[in-house]
């Protein structure tokens, strides 16, 4: 900071701010621009669970929602139905028992944006508890 | 004048670093393209899984093989002070297969942890 000491030594030094108001500006436009780059990426977050052999009878009557592929489309398996679109899974999942909770399993060879659209349908139809299961 | 260039220089080295910094913690990838859900929790820093469309896993900037893994998610929970603590941000390209996916998920489930995120892309 440059301090002006003209007008003699009993004048009080004067301090030249419009530089910092600069720099402050600029620095503020700066966050406000990274802010809203940052807020572009959101979450899902499912529980995980490793797929288990024959025990898992724990389970009481576990409602599952597959993700695979049929005849070179990803397919949403809920029960028997194969499901293709993404309003009809919704309102599929809407009409099942919310509170016992969804497992979504996923199988190889679909990709990871199925995968996702299965969680998405899940939480939005009301499941508060989505578990990924990792198929085999 | 001095002051200025002195503010411009700092500036400019200021958004270099920065610039490049963001570049390192994101890994380039296609994101699927979901609304997410509403964040109500603080997000927690922890162990972020980048997996590229081809395949490949990235953490911190460095590509690992997936046996590696292991050891990255280890030291991950001694940080957060317990699987139960920790819940890994898995950023995976939409066009990947979901096998990748499900291999470093049954990595992530053999450490014994039972949560994790999916990154999405508000696109919806």
């Amino acid at each position: 900071m440059r301090f002006n000491r003209r007008g003699g030594p009993d004048r009080k030094p004067e301090l030249n701010l419009a530089s910092m108001i600069d720099a402050t500006f600029l620095l503020l436009s700066f966050f406000i621009f990274t802010t809203g780059q940052g807020q572009n990426e959101s979450k899902l977050s499912p529980n995980l669970r490793a797929e288990r052999g024959t025990d898992a009878k724990d389970d009481l009557e576990p409602q599952v929602l597959e993700v695979l592929r049929v005849d070179g489309k990803p397919v949403f398996r809920l029960g028997s139905s194969d499901i293709a679109s993404r309003e009809q899974l919704l309102a599929a999942l809407e009409a099942l028992p919310q509170e016992k909770g969804l497992f979504v399993r996923v199988y190889g060879g679909v990709e990871v944006g199925s995968a996702a659209t299965a969680i998405q349908c899940a939480r939005d139809a009301g499941f508060e508890t989505v578990t990924y299961v990792p198929a085999k | 004048m001095t002051p200025m260039i002195d503010i411009v220089f700092q500036l400019l080295i200021f958004f270099l670093v920065t610039a490049q910094m963001a570049e390192q913690t994101r890994s380039k990838l296609n994101l699927p393209q979901e609304r997410g859900e509403d964040a109500t929790e603080r997000e927690q820093a922890g162990l972020t899984v980048n997996v590229l469309a081809d395949g490949r896993i990235v953490v911190n900037d460095a590509e690992v093989p997936l046996e590696a893994l292991d050891a990255l998610v280890d030291e991950a929970i001694k940080v957060a002070g317990g699987a139960d603590r920790l819940k890994p941000l898995v950023r995976a390209d939409r066009d990947c297969d979901a096998a990748r996916l499900n291999e470093v998920f049954q990595r992530l489930a053999s450490r014994g942890l039972s949560a994790i995120r999916l990154a999405t892309e508000r696109g919806r």
